[in-house]
């Protein structure tokens, strides 16, 4: 039989165990019965609310404890990327997931970090390669110039030897 | 003679080709903009097939979508580009939004966690795109993080930029809150949904993408 809490409101559907117990939540041993009939009640004209209504619900509960959502409030991280408050509950701190030369870190608890050494490296490869290309390139450009230069060089000497001759 | 008509026919296929830049166009923007709606538009309006699926609940996209090789035409002139459509980009990412919406807890969890794996894919796409379209919805405020952020980084990264104010047909439409915020960009109201003032978006996009 379905009993409610009175300290902390939790509901025990099947309250038998916890009144003998007490509630699983607060230990209080203080209960309301609450009718099977008023329950089903209850639970369907919560299924019947539209999300408009819920939403709106949610927005007067703001209201009442004088709490601003703020859901459009910036996420600053530490060193983090992304902080996985629970499972589904994802927090990102973009200016770092745009930024090339940052490592990917996932913040799993308090102390707990994970970072995706694949992603790291991916993001940081490409700018190194065009680097060393470029390094490459110069170092080609180089000496494809001193080879040119040499022969440049060595039909005029041998030209001044045969002259000399 | 021989090299010179080689050179000569080398300049004209440059030419011809160079007029004709195939380029890959990224559309970005937060989750619910309108992206993928707009997407089915393009696609719709040039090859006759749809890109993918919308949905009034957010993160509806969660993977990167490629189509290629869509020719568009306006005024007489023709460009081809591979269409990129991104998953949105969020700040945060709540299983318990998409509960709201009648979704059962390991869904809306899983739902979450792609939506998350979304975002840094649509950030890394960021390398191979050319030209970027920002979705937003024209109802919402556009000063948020999300926004501030992928917009500052396509200017740190010269990639042109054009602006689309989505939902134009809602009452709560604002386009002059969207243009003041970001009055270095063009901005064009459209209602991708209805395809409302389409023709002036193709026009736009003909000018930043050239």
């Amino acid at each position: 039989m379905p009993h409610q809490c009175v300290k902390c409101g939790t509901l025990h559907e099947n309250a038998s165990d916890v009144l003998i117990k007490g509630c699983s939540n607060c230990k209080s041993r203080m209960f309301f019965f609450v009718k099977d009939s008023d329950l089903k009640k209850a639970e369907a004209r919560a299924k019947a609310l539209t999300c408009e209504e819920k939403e709106d619900m949610e927005k007067d509960v703001y209201e009442i404890m004088g709490i601003n959502p703020k859901e459009d409030e910036p996420v600053v991280l530490d060193f983090e990327s992304i902080n996985i408050i629970e499972p589904g509950k994802y927090e990102l701190d973009l200016v770092n997931l745009f930024q090339k030369d940052k490592p990917l870190i996932y913040k799993v608890d308090d102390g707990k970090y994970m970072i995706d050494l694949e992603e790291t490296f991916n993001k940081m490869t490409p700018a190194k390669k065009k680097i060393d290309g470029r390094k490459n390139r110069l170092l080609k450009k180089k000496a494809i110039t001193k080879e040119k230069n040499k022969k440049e060089k060595e039909p005029s000497r041998q030209k001044e030897s045969k002259d000399l001759d | 003679m021989i090299a010179r008509v080689r050179g000569l026919l080398k300049g004209f296929f440059k030419r011809i080709f160079k007029g004709r830049k195939k380029i890959k166009l990224g559309l970005y923007g937060p989750p619910n903009g309108g992206k993928t709606t707009l997407a089915n538009k393009i696609c719709n309006d040039w090859i006759g097939e749809e890109m993918g699926t919308v949905s009034s609940i957010a993160h509806e996209t969660r993977e990167v979508q490629v189509k290629e090789q869509i020719k568009i035409q306006s005024n007489g002139k023709e460009l081809e580009f591979n269409l990129v459509d991104t998953p949105g980009i969020a700040t945060k990412i709540d299983y318990e939004d998409f509960l709201k919406s009648g979704m059962k807890e390991k869904e809306a969890k899983e739902r979450a966690k792609e939506a998350t794996r979304g975002v840094i894919d649509s950030i890394k796409w960021l390398d191979d795109v050319d030209t970027v379209i920002i979705v937003l919805d024209s109802t919402h405020d556009p000063y948020s993080q999300v926004n501030i952020t992928i917009i500052g980084n396509l200017e740190a990264r010269d990639i042109p930029v054009l602006i689309v104010a989505n939902k134009v047909d809602l009452k709560k439409s604002d386009i002059k809150r969207i243009k003041s915020a970001f009055p270095q960009y063009e901005v064009v109201g459209i209602s991708a949904k209805y395809g409302k003032n389409i023709e002036e978006f193709y026009e736009k996009l003909f000018e930043v993408a050239n």
